[in-house]
């Protein structure tokens, strides 16, 4: 039977659409960038090399093993390795990356970003920049590295990987870390024009 | 001249001579080598209505300006002829050294005229050519390659096996490393003339670059481009060419059985991951090229070039051989014999298929046997000795072969890819995925996945992928570079190697004049029109797709070129003519 029919592929294709075009609504993501998926059992269901994911089609969502390399990763995201990685690595069973424009941007200056705002403070703590050449398996081992202690992760000058037992929590997460980053961003801009930095005494 | 060497030869065979003549600058860089080069030398020297078998024919050898220098995947050599098997031109391309040699030896093109009275090799050295007696004749492609090694040492060498000797219609012409000029029949058209193989001796002439720098430039970018495609970075040198089985069967574009079925249960049999965990030993890369798709295997403790995706295909899916072990056993006799591994994957589907509808009153012998049959012409292998349309049109039953213009269609299901149709069916040589690589669009997404169901622009994005490939084809470079390079990078490449300013106009004009001189050529053979197999026409609307291409093409309803465009295309000699 054709892999496209499959249940399962069904069912992934609808998370994987629902999530890629949230992600794309909120500017995480331009015209053919980032990359999500899901582990159900032993497959990834992974997004494809360049495709749109304001517009996720069924042909987009690719199966792959977990383990052992295949062939079908010829067109699937470059960044298959990360997933596939942090999948071994951590246990989760969803993965998301956006390029998140202030995270990125943050990610210039800084090798961790540290959230000042109460939701992030309290939650992510801090988040690690790390550094890697896309699709190579160093900058997969690193990315499970950090994600095994830390909920997200951004790597400099490309985005943010956040991961989780569900997608609609490591969805969650991304929107969280941008949300951070640009709090911290707008402060830091503020600050560099002068304006008195207020401290919160109960956060 | 730079990239070009300025001179090429003409072996007579008939004459038993060969003649050293000067190129023209302004036909190279009107039709740059390779490709456009060969079928401008076929068109002038190959009477119209000639026998492909006969003296008349010519074969002509090509390289483009860029093989000998600096560029990546430029490890290619052409050969250009008309079919015997469509009756039209072709061009094939082989991987290896030989136009490195061949402009090592001082000529840009070799074209072998007439017919010899004995079997014979023509040997190519610095500043000459020597056609000498052969006593190679009868022997496999593996013997007479080691036999010709042994005689001449640091050689290349292009025979034929027993197929091309027999004149099987797509008999094919085996390298050294198992390099194939595969489709189209070269062969029969070598074995016609009494040619066993061609022998490129290695010179000392060096190419010359124009401008060294600006070549340095491009060399790293094309690199740097190569090093983080997807494709020709990481799966290609990862998982070689069957890594195209699971990626085609995922979009149920991978035809089985003579295209009566999918091939959907297949990838656990003879797919490519199958292939890589269980048979493949080792990869190795054409000259010049940093990818190394081609794989060696090993079968009974023997190791061999492994079958690239289209003979897996061809063979298991196609010819119903689910054991692939068995699969490369016929594909390196194939190779052994002869014999083009699509076409002859289409003639014993074509077969399989008339004789369960009772069309042909025959059992199916084993197919390792039918290799045999085929290539000596022995029962009923003579009759598939002549390409899947002329043996299913010898039983009435036509639509049963899957072909274009008499070429055998290789992997991908036209049903499921519309652009891809519409390039089998305008394809010059017939049959082929190499005129315009739609799949690249359709399905392996590159640069980005389109509709593959809709017709919508495809005349036009077909029309533009034929120039670029047939502008590459002439370069003579690998046409997987085409998954990662853009026409503006090619014109760099050209233009630093020559001297010559090309731009990405220049790409699709020069492009357009080579296929537009290959259609001129097909016509004047009485080749007219484009179609597809009555069972792919149930599906492709291919007529509202053909009248949106013949209009963008400048042709008229009947796929000719109007006068206008070929005056515009510089071609206007040729009409005359």
């Amino acid at each position: 039977m054709s892999i496209l029919r499959d249940e399962r592929f069904d069912e992934a294709y609808r998370t994987l659409r629902e999530y890629a075009m949230r992600m794309a609504r909120r500017g995480y993501v331009t015209a053919h960038g980032g990359n999500l998926s899901i582990k159900s059992g032993s497959t990834v269901y992974i997004t494809r090399h360049a495709s749109s994911l304001e517009d996720l089609k069924r042909e987009d969502v690719i199966p792959i093993p977990l383990h052992g390399e295949h062939s079908l990763s010829l067109i699937a995201s470059t960044d298959t390795p990360i997933h596939l990685r942090i999948y071994e690595e951590t246990g989760h069973l969803a993965v998301i990356h956006g390029h998140t424009p202030y995270a990125i941007v943050l990610s210039f200056f800084m090798d961790k970003i540290k959230p000042i705002d109460a939701e992030g403070a309290y939650v992510l703590k801090e988040i690690p920049v790390i550094e890697g050449r896309v699709g190579t398996y160093e900058l997969a081992d690193r990315v499970a590295k950090a994600l095994k202690k830390h909920y997200a992760c951004v790597v400099r000058g490309h985005g943010t990987f956040a991961a989780e037992k569900f997608m609609d929590v490591a969805y969650q997460i991304l929107c969280m870390v941008e949300h951070s980053s640009h709090i911290l961003y707008n402060v830091m801009l503020l600050k560099g024009l002068g304006y008195k930095f207020i401290e919160p005494k109960e956060l | 001249m730079y990239g070009w060497i300025g001179k090429y030869a003409v072996v007579n065979l008939s004459r038993g001579n060969v003649s050293i003549k000067d190129c023209r600058l302004s036909e190279l860089k009107a039709f740059i080598g390779g490709r456009g080069i060969g079928v401008k030398v076929c068109f002038e020297n190959i009477p119209r209505g000639v026998n492909a078998l006969s003296e008349d024919n010519i074969v002509v050898f090509s390289s483009g300006p860029v093989n000998g220098t600096m560029v990546p995947m430029s490890g290619k050599c052409i050969a250009s002829s008309k079919s015997p098997l469509t009756g039209g031109i072709f061009d094939t391309c082989v991987s290896g050294k030989h136009s490195f040699y061949m402009k090592s030896c001082g000529f840009d093109f070799v074209i072998v005229k007439g017919r010899a009275s004995k079997p014979v090799e023509i040997v190519v050295r610095e500043g000459e050519i020597e056609i000498v007696e052969s006593n190679c004749w009868g022997l496999d492609t593996e013997s007479t390659i080691e036999r010709l090694i042994e005689c001449y040492g640091d050689c290349l060498v292009a025979c034929i096996g027993p197929a091309g000797e027999n004149l099987v219609r797509f008999a094919s012409v085996v390298c050294e490393d198992g390099g194939v000029f595969g489709r189209c029949g070269l062969g029969a058209i070598l074995g016609a003339k009494n040619v066993k193989a061609i022998v490129f001796t290695h010179g000392d002439c060096e190419v010359e670059v124009y401008d060294t720098e600006a070549l340095y430039d491009v060399v790293e970018n094309m690199m740097l481009r190569i090093s983080w495609s997807p494709a020709l970075g990481k799966v290609l040198p990862r998982f070689g060419t069957s890594c195209l089985f699971s990626v085609v069967n995922f979009h149920e574009a991978l035809p089985a059985r003579n295209f009566r079925e999918k091939a959907l249960g297949l990838g656990d049999k003879i797919g490519g991951d199958v292939y890589n965990r269980k048979f493949v030993r080792g990869r190795f890369s054409c000259f010049m090229c940093p990818v190394a798709c081609k794989r060696v295997v090993e079968v009974d403790g023997r190791l061999i070039k492994g079958p690239e995706f289209e003979s897996i295909w061809a063979i298991g899916c196609n010819c119903d051989v689910h054991d692939l072990g068995k699969l490369i056993e016929v594909n390196d006799k194939c190779l052994r014999l002869g014999l083009d591994t699509i076409s002859f994957g289409g003639v014993i589907a074509c077969f399989i298929e008339m004789v369960e509808r009772g069309i042909v009153s025959e059992s199916v012998p084993d197919i390792l046997d039918l290799v045999e049959m085929i290539a000596y012409r022995r029962g009923i292998g003579d009759k598939l000795a002549e390409g899947s349309l002329r043996f299913a049109r010898s039983y009435g039953a036509e639509e049963y072969a899957m072909q274009s213009k008499g070429l055998e269609l290789p992997a991908y299901d036209p049903r499921e890819a519309m652009g891809q149709a519409l390039a089998y069916a305008t394809s010059n040589r017939g049959g082929c995925h190499l005129r315009a690589y739609m799949v690249a669009n359709e399905i392996l997404g590159i640069p980005t996945l389109i509709d593959r169901k809709s017709i919508l622009g495809k005349a036009d994005l077909v029309m533009v992928h034929e120039n670029s490939s047939a502008f590459v084809d002439s370069m003579v470079m690998c046409r997987f570079s085409m998954l990662e390079f853009d026409d503006l990078v090619y014109a760099r490449a050209l233009s630093a190697v020559t001297g010559i300013e090309y731009g990405r106009k220049d790409v699709q004009l020069i492009g357009e004049r080579i296929w537009n001189l290959e259609r001129l050529f097909n016509v004047r053979e009485g080749i007219i029109g484009d179609s597809l197999p009555k069972r792919i026409l149930k599906v492709v609307p291919l007529e509202a797709m053909l009248r949106d291409y013949y209009e963008a093409r400048g042709w008229n309803g009947d796929g000719i070129p109007k006068v206008e465009t070929l005056r515009r295309l510089g071609l206007d000699e040729y009409f005359k003519g």
